[in-house]
Formats: C-alpha cells, structure tokens, sequence
C-alpha cells in the first residue's frame, strides 16, 4: 500500500536568528488522520518549527502544508488549518459572544453551533469578558473555538501550559472524543509527554533543531525496547549497546535501539519505553552547553 | 463584504472607547457646564444674542463651533488610533489569534484604516449630530429667557441643520483624506515602534529637517524642503477664490447655504496631491503589513 499524499511534508528546513542557526535542515512528512506528538526540549526548536509549518514565520528549504506555501499563503491556508499557540492569545477586549459574532463572519469554516455544544457544561458564559475568564476556561474557550473550525489540520503548541490536571485531562478528551476523526490531523507539542501519550500514532523528537526520532508509535514500540537487568546479565546487557542506561529503586534499567527482542527478553524484563522514558533516554546531549559564570 | 464588516466591527470593539464613551462624558459635561454657564450669566448671552445678525445665527454659529470642536477631536482621536491600533494586538499576544484567521495581514491592517475612515468618523457625526440638537435647545432656553432673542422655529432648525450637516460632512471628508499621508506615518510608526511611535512621530521629521539643513549649513538662505512639504501637508491650503469668503457666509443674514461651503470647499482643495497623499497612505499601510507579516513575537 502506497502513503496518501503527506498532509506536511518539509525538506531541508532550515531557520536562523542572526547568526545562530535554530533548525538545522529537517526534512518531515505527516500523513493525513495522524495524531503527532512533537516533543523536545525548551529552545530545541518546536515552536519555530510549527510557525514555519503555519506561515508565521519565513525559512529556508522547502515547506508545504496542504499543498500550499504557508509563508507565502497563510492566509489561504487557515482556512483548513486552525492552531493553539503556546500564549494566551485570545482577544481580552471581547466578549464571547461578540467574539463568536465576529469569527461567524470572518472564518467560512467556523461554526457557531459546534462552538457552543463545546462549551456545553463549562463555566463559560455568553456575556463574559475574556480578561475575567481563568486561566483554564480561556484555553476551553480557545479549544472550543479551533474545535469548531471544521480545519484539516490542527495545531496545538503547549495548549495545556500552566492548566492544572483537570483541566488538562478534560482538555485531552474533549480533544479526541468530539474532534478527531479519520479526515482529521492533529500536531502536538507539549512538555507533559505522559499526558498525550495514549493519543499519540506518531512521535517526532527534536533536539537541538535537528529530528532524533520521527517514527509511528507502532514502530517505536518496535524499535525501542527497555529491559529490567537481572544483575548478573548486566555485562552481556552493555555488551549490546544500550543507548541508555538508568539504576532507579536498585534495579538497572536500560533502553535499546534495535536489538532483537528474544536476545533481550533473555537478559531480564522487557517493556517498551514510554515516551518520557525515551524522550530522556534519545535527548541526552554529549555537546550540552556547561553554562557560564555571569 | 462580511469579514470586511466584521474586521471593522472588531476595531470599533476595541477602540470605541475614544469614539463612543468619552465623547459621551465630553457632551454630558459639556451640557452641564453650558447650563450653569446660561444659568448664572443671562446678561452676557442677551448681549451676544444681540449681536447676531438674525434669529438662526446664535444656533448656526454654535452649531458650527461645535462641529468644528468634534472635527478636531476626530482627528486628534484617529492620531491616537493610528499610533495605536496597528500594534494593539501585540500587547496581549493577540496578533497570533488573528494569524490564524483566513485573513493577510494587509487585510487585516486594511481594516483598521477601512475603520479609520467609516466607523469612526460616523460615531463622531452622530455625536456632532446629538450636539446640533442640543445647541437648538439651548436656543429655546435663550429664547425663554432672554427678551430680544427668539429661537428658530422647527424649520429654520431643520434646515440650517441639514445645511451645516451636509458642508461639515464634506468638509470633514476632505480633510480626512487630505491627512490621509499623516495617518498612514502614524500607523507605520506604530507597528514598528509600538508605544514609541508617538515621540517618533515628530522625532524622525524634527531630525530628517535638522539633517537637511546641517547638509546644506553654507546656504543661510536655504528653506527646508522636508518643512515645506510638511507644512504644506498639514495646512490644507489650495486655491482662494477672492470671490467668497467663508467669515462672510457664516454671518449673512439669511440662513447658510451648504452648497456655496462644499463649492469653497472643492475649489479650496488639491486634488492632485490629495491624490499622491492616499498613494502615500496605501504605501505605508503596505510596508507596515509586510513587517506585520515577518513579525511573530506577541
């Protein structure tokens, strides 16, 4: 079976400020109805890679979204792509009800039906200002609203920031239960790997502007494999490389990159690793920065 | 036309409190002062209502003061909102929310000028317009109480009302567009320099002027052309027709006509550069939305 025509597809994308270098040449596809995590470090380059992929910002390679140049026809291209970013950007000076007025008018795909089936049972009220509304209900109104945008790809950069555990829960299911579907894609980054874990089909690392993992979770749990050591398996264990290593309550934990499964399962426990797991185990970084005295 | 409509809306949402409340706390001052003021100095309004030539002169002139006082604060109200609305957005990280509309943003900085030029000024007339009514009742209570003075009847009022209405409008059109050039500097600056656009405003000509004339140091007879064209561009000065004069039409006897102002009014004006002054206006709207466009900090 051949991939459908990838939704995103980025080659050599490249993005500087000044002299420093931010994404160091990714090249990326994501296929439509996917759900795809983008995880990686504060400063590794998420956020500029999703405002490349949406037109907000200009960069070198190529980038298409939906067929289109986002930087050069961003405005075309919202039609079918909503997105959350990572601050409260919802206009403060509005009510909700004039915000959904002017959103009726300005957005075709925008409707004010579904809007207001989201915020169904919320706190949320019509006459409301948005600068008196909590933290957490402004991103239920924001999510409400890019919910009700009938869009092909969906966007989210850390829209959970700062909302407590309910709140984000209640933010996830909503998410998945009332609006992905088959026609859908959904790009998401956040730092609360473990939250989003269960939703994921895909997952990309990037560290340091460069993509260490662009993998279906279905390969990753092929690929990736963690083992509980039995102690006195610990040198045949190192001796097939490990990419990572861990004693946490006095057992020895490791994580492997390929290794065949029966060769493994010999050695102790085995387990796929769960994304934080190997987030920490793929993002550790032989060249970080020391720091300086200031 | 529908997202248009809305775009402006959204403007009018944000900034009416410049063109709808304090306008309104302005006319209820306004009118309580003007009553205490009618109150406690009858004598001093007798002898000016004595003094007009005719019994729709107090309310004409009044009228007209007032228009002209509302003008004023239109353009000094579209100063601010030039200076301001064109990075309003980018205080509470907005801007990333209208980025994701289906709108560019020349669109959306297109909007807020569309706004400049119709909502705004609207709200202002219509307050020009409650003020009209208020002046004519104040007439009634002048006539009420002063001997030698009577109001216009209902007519008279109609259609002096009308008349300064329609030259005002006119007049106030044309002195939109003329300083359509120093808005659009106004909201360049401000969706470079955020709040500083306002000192920058004055700073960057002050000092292009200074330059200009350091340049030319050896020429003690040299006269700035930057100065000139600004001058020019803020005194609305064309043609002037020796055959009217505006003092004089506002104090004839007979009830003013609208069209003799808004003939003045036409022949007064430069076309050619009211012209280049609205290229200048989509110039800098246009260099403002491409900075708009690279700018992705809140």
């Amino acid at each position: 079976m051949t991939n459908p025509t990838p939704l995103v597809k980025a080659t050599a994308l490249r993005k500087g400020f000044g002299k420093k270098e931010i994404l160091h040449g990714l090249d990326f596809e994501i296929q439509p109805g996917r759900i795809v995590g983008l995880i990686g470090h504060n400063g590794a380059g998420k956020t500029t890679t999703l405002n490349a992929l949406l037109g907000l910002t200009d960069c070198d390679g190529d980038i298409t979204v939906l067929d289109k140049k986002p930087y050069t026809e961003r405005a075309a291209l919202m039609n079918e792509v909503a997105f959350i970013s990572d601050v409260a950007s919802l206009p403060r000076f509005l009510r909700v009800r004039e915000l959904f007025d002017l959103l009726d008018e300005i957005h075709p795909n925008f409707s004010r039906e579904k809007a207001n089936g989201f915020l169904n049972g919320t706190d949320i009220r019509a006459d409301a200002k948005i600068k008196n509304l909590s933290k957490g209900m402004v991103a239920q109104l924001h999510l409400a609203v890019v919910m009700a945008i009938n869009a092909r790809l969906l966007v989210l950069d850390e829209p959970t920031l700062g909302l407590d555990i309910t709140y984000r829960k209640r933010f996830y299911k909503r998410l998945l239960e009332d609006y992905m579907n088959e026609d859908r894609t959904l790009l998401i980054t956040t730092h609360q790997v473990d939250e989003i874990e269960f939703m994921l089909t895909d997952l990309m690392f990037i560290r340091d502007g460069h993509l260490v993992l662009d993998s279906p979770m279905e390969e990753v749990g092929e690929r990736y494999v963690q083992l509980i050591v039995d102690a006195k398996n610990i040198d045949k264990a190192k001796a097939l490389k490990p990419i990572y290593e861990e004693t946490k309550f006095g057992q020895n934990i490791m994580i492997f990159d390929g290794v065949d499964h029966d060769k493994l399962s010999a050695l102790g426990e085995i387990s796929i690793p769960t994304v934080s797991d190997l987030f920490v185990a793929l993002m550790q970084r032989d060249t970080a920065h020391q720091g300086e005295m200031i | 036309m529908r997202s248009w409509v809305a775009l402006v809306k959204r403007e009018f949402l944000e900034h009416r409190g410049a063109f709808l409340y304090a306008p309104a706390i302005i006319t209820l001052v306004v009118v309580v002062v003007l009553a205490v003021a009618v109150m406690f100095n009858q004598p001093e309004i007798a002898a000016d209502a004595g003094d007009m030539p005719g019994s729709v002169k107090l309310f004409e002139a009044a009228f007209m003061a007032s228009f002209l006082l509302w003008s004023v604060y239109l353009l000094i109200a579209l100063f601010f909102y030039y200076s301001d609305a064109f990075h309003a957005d980018r205080r509470n990280n907005s801007m990333l929310f209208w980025k994701s509309m289906p709108k560019s943003d020349l669109q959306m900085l297109g909007s807020k000028v569309l706004a400049g030029y119709t909502v705004f000024p609207l709200a202002i007339g219509a307050w020009i317009m409650v003020s009209g009514v208020i002046v004519y009742l104040f007439a009634n209570v002048i006539d009420m109480i002063v001997v030698f003075y009577t109001a216009p009847n209902f007519m008279e009022f109609i259609n002096s009302y009308m008349q300064i209405l329609v030259a005002g409008v006119v007049y106030a059109l044309i002195a939109l567009l003329w300083y359509a050039p120093v808005f659009g500097w106004a909201a360049f600056l401000g969706t470079l320099f955020k709040r500083w656009s306002m000192p920058l405003f004055f700073a960057i000509p002050a000092i292009a002027v200074l330059l200009e004339r350091v340049i030319n140091i050896r020429n003690f007879t040299y006269e700035s052309q930057i100065l000139k064209f600004i001058k020019f561009r803020l005194e609305m000065v064309g043609e002037d027709p020796q055959d009217f004069d505006p003092e004089v039409w506002i104090m004839q006897q007979d009830a003013v006509s609208a069209w003799e102002l808004i003939k003045f009014a036409i022949s007064q004006t430069d076309w050619l550069n009211m012209g280049i002054g609205i290229a200048i206006l989509a110039g800098f709207i246009y260099l403002a939305s491409e900075y708009r466009r690279r700018l992705i900090d809140a």
